[in-house]
């Protein structure tokens, strides 16, 4: 049993090693990937939509198959450790000594999956998090009066000359077509209809609950706080993933320490039932060299 | 308001520098310079008897009030128009010139005039002479 208990130990220190360098590591695994693009279509959605839209297409990859798949071998491993330590409790001799050894092996098995999975979160959070940081670089993009002097200039007057012309508009309604003399034109006719019409459908489309705008603390917000509200959380999502792995490394220790407590005890035990003299005092020797050949 | 013999002079300098300015491109904004010089020309023309003009100006206005309303709800109106639509933005009275007399109670030639600077009394003060 001694050789095993060897591996054993020599494992459960790399674990220890493994799980604290897992902290900076990149993908758990090359295949288990997951690469959303912040497209057009991402960023026109409604912000209230967007959250879903990214969580559907994270469902669809290859990196949540691996997160699933991961957290059912996890839960596996869970009950399987509950009765492994029910049944360590019961037994005794050499069949308790084996059953504290799978007990232990399975112990770190569940640390190197556990690992595993906090890699796979931890690519899960950092692609979603860039993800936001690349949908809120579009949106800035998409408005580029935030950056540019003349745009911003330009914006303004354009919204001064909005503002003027609809508190003119039925003056000059009333001034040039009222009297009859000159028909309304075919584009202003057309433009009344379609407003209207306009009117009704954007009234609709702000009533329906899958536009609804985005709430933080009962607050609602635009797209690009929500976005920014969104990356906190991936980052508030990392850190705390960080502690875990904390965590999971002091667990790995103690495997460790288990094994070579285990390991001292089944050496110690084993030399006692072989009975190895033990020679203390050499003048109890003395009699051999005392009396002459 | 003003003597008629200058009419000639500012109807061929106003029409030449207005069309000579419309870009190739056909925008709203384009459009709209356009149809506000061809107004322009129409109220300043010297060959047109008033019932003449009249005829000609009052579809003209028609057209040009419809174009400032395009430029004006069009969201995408300054995209892509550079300085024509920094200009444009920059001077209501100026590039909306239907509405803006209409709001102010003026003709729109006279307030075409009186934004350029160009009153009765400062061409009657004005000295034929070299620069």
């Amino acid at each position: 049993m001694r050789p095993a208990f060897v591996i054993l130990l020599a494992v459960s220190w790399a674990t220890v090693a493994w799980t604290t360098a897992s902290w900076a590591a990149g993908p758990a695994d090359g295949d288990a990937t997951w690469r959303p693009a912040a497209s057009e279509r991402l960023v026109r959605l409604p912000a209230g939509y967007l959250e879903r839209a990214i969580d559907r297409d994270f469902q669809g990859s290859p990196l949540a198959t691996a997160l699933d798949e991961t957290g059912r071998a996890l839960a596996d491993r869970n009950a399987g450790l509950g009765e492994l330590q029910a049944a360590v409790e019961t037994a005794a001799g050499d069949q308790r000594d084996a059953l504290r050894q799978r007990f232990l092996e399975e112990k770190q098995a569940y640390l190197q999956l556990m690992g595993r999975r906090h890699d796979l979160e931890r690519e899960r959070l950092k692609t979603r998090l860039a993800l936001y940081e690349r949908l809120l670089a579009r949106l800035r993009r998409g408005d580029p009066a935030k950056d540019d002097p003349t745009a911003a200039r330009l914006a303004e007057n354009r919204q001064a000359a909005r503002q003027r012309f609809e508190t003119s508009v039925a003056k000059v309604d009333m001034t040039l077509f009222a009297d009859g003399a000159t028909a309304e034109s075919r584009y202003g006719a057309e433009y009344r209809r379609h407003a209207a019409a306009i009117g009704e459908l954007v009234a609709a489309i702000n009533a329906h609950p899958m536009n609804r705008a985005p709430e933080i603390d009962g607050r609602s917000v635009d797209k690009r706080e929500f976005l920014r509200h969104l990356a906190e959380q991936a980052e508030t999502e990392l850190a705390l993933l960080d502690q875990q792995d904390l965590v999971l490394a002091y667990m790995a220790k103690l495997v460790a320490l288990d094994a070579m407590a285990m390991a001292d005890e089944v050496d110690a035990r084993e030399a006692e039932a072989v009975g190895r003299p033990e020679t203390r005092d050499v003048s109890a020797a003395v009699g051999f060299f005392v009396t002459p050949n | 308001m003003r003597p008629a013999a200058t009419r000639p002079i500012w109807s061929a300098a106003f029409a030449g520098l207005l069309l000579a300015a419309s870009p190739a491109a056909a925008g709203p904004l384009e459009n709209l310079e356009r149809e506000r010089a061809a107004l322009l020309t129409t109220l300043l023309d010297p060959a047109l008897d008033p019932d003449g003009r009249q005829e000609r100006a009052v579809p003209a206005l028609r057209r040009l009030v419809d174009l400032e309303r395009i430029v004006l709800r069009d969201p995408h109106t300054a995209a892509g128009a550079g300085a024509l639509a920094n200009r444009a933005f920059a001077d209501y009275d100026l590039t909306f010139l239907a509405h803006a007399s209409v709001e102010r109670g003026v003709s729109p030639l006279d307030l075409w005039l009186d934004r350029l600077g160009l009153s009765s009394d400062r061409l009657l003060a004005a000295r034929i002479g070299l620069r």
